[in-house]
């Protein structure tokens, strides 16, 4: 059975998919991709906007989201990130 | 006036090195925190880069008031200031570090804590004593949110971890007795130096992620 994964590995997950995209996604897309909620990928959604990791553009009418240099900052960063937080037991 | 530590004869010098190198273990720790929490933005890393920066000033005003001790050893109202700005550092140190293990949110609830603690340490008759107990709890409370992290992770840094903060539970469990007994004080510097030895092998051990990456 697959573990639960937590929000590092949840936004690495979506931002992964993003940026396999070329950098920019429907909203529709990541739902499949990410084995999310719809809620819970609108929280999510909600909170790599906030910092600024991804923004939201209009693509032939339809919301997309983009990734940013932030978020792709994180993806790249993000074995150090996670090394770091499971050693000094923050998650 | 407040009764400050004991320091054996034998140590003084040995002490206040410790301390700058304990405040560059502590600035290292909350350096590369916060360099996580600008990449992340997540609350942890930020939590544990502010702690580890306080830890970090007041490692340096411990060293401080050792180099200087004339300044305040005959002036009861500097060496009472000087004290509640260290053990105030100190606290706000971690009070950060366990609302950072305790994933709290609430701002208001640090600061209720913080000023109801403080003032207890203060009102009390050896405020240095009450500190070291009081801290020697939290860091308690530490040393079980890691071993209960590590039971569901299994991470082997996460052991290291573990282990550092153990190692400052017993310093500063000796600390207690600093008041009256001068080996205590020489005990605790010793504890502490191998607990941030076990923290810095710790990062260095996460650098090389950063490396890689």
């Amino acid at each position: 059975m697959k573990r639960k994964r937590d929000r590092l590995e949840v936004i690495y997950d979506i931002l992964s998919t993003i940026s396999a995209k070329s950098g920019t996604i429907k909203p529709t897309h990541i739902l499949y991709k990410s084995n999310l909620s719809h809620s819970m990928m609108e929280e999510y959604m909600e909170e790599l906007l906030e910092k600024g990791f991804i923004e939201q553009a209009e693509h032939k009418g339809s919301r997309t989201y983009v990734i940013t240099p932030k978020g792709l900052e994180y993806l790249q960063k993000y074995k150090f990130i996670k090394e770091f937080v499971e050693s000094f037991g923050l998650n | 006036m407040f009764q400050l530590y004991q320091v054996p004869s034998w140590f003084k010098g040995y002490d206040i090195s410790l301390e700058i190198l304990f405040a560059i273990c502590c600035f290292l720790i909350a350096y590369y925190s916060l360099r996580i929490y600008r990449i992340a933005k997540q609350r942890e890393p930020f939590l544990l880069g502010i702690s580890f920066a306080l830890f970090c000033m007041a490692y340096i005003m411990q060293a401080v008031m050792n180099v200087f001790p004339h300044v305040y050893s005959n002036n009861w109202i500097m060496s009472d200031m000087f004290l509640m700005l260290l053990i105030g550092l100190f606290l706000a140190g971690l009070l950060s570090l366990a609302f950072m293990f305790s994933h709290s949110n609430s701002s208001g609830l640090y600061i209720v804590m913080y000023l109801s603690i403080g003032i207890g340490i203060f009102m009390s008759i050896l405020p240095l004593m009450t500190f070291y107990i009081i801290s020697s709890l939290f860091i308690l409370y530490f040393v079980i949110s890691c071993i209960f992290s590590y039971m569901k992770t299994k991470k082997e840094n996460l052991l290291f971890t573990t282990v550092a903060f153990f190692l400052m539970l017993v310093g500063k469990v000796l600390g207690t007795f600093t008041f009256s007994h001068a080996l205590s004080y020489a005990a605790y510097h010793a504890l502490t130096f191998l607990a941030f030895v076990i923290f810095i092998i710790n990062l260095l051990l996460v650098l090389r992620y950063e490396k890689k990456a």
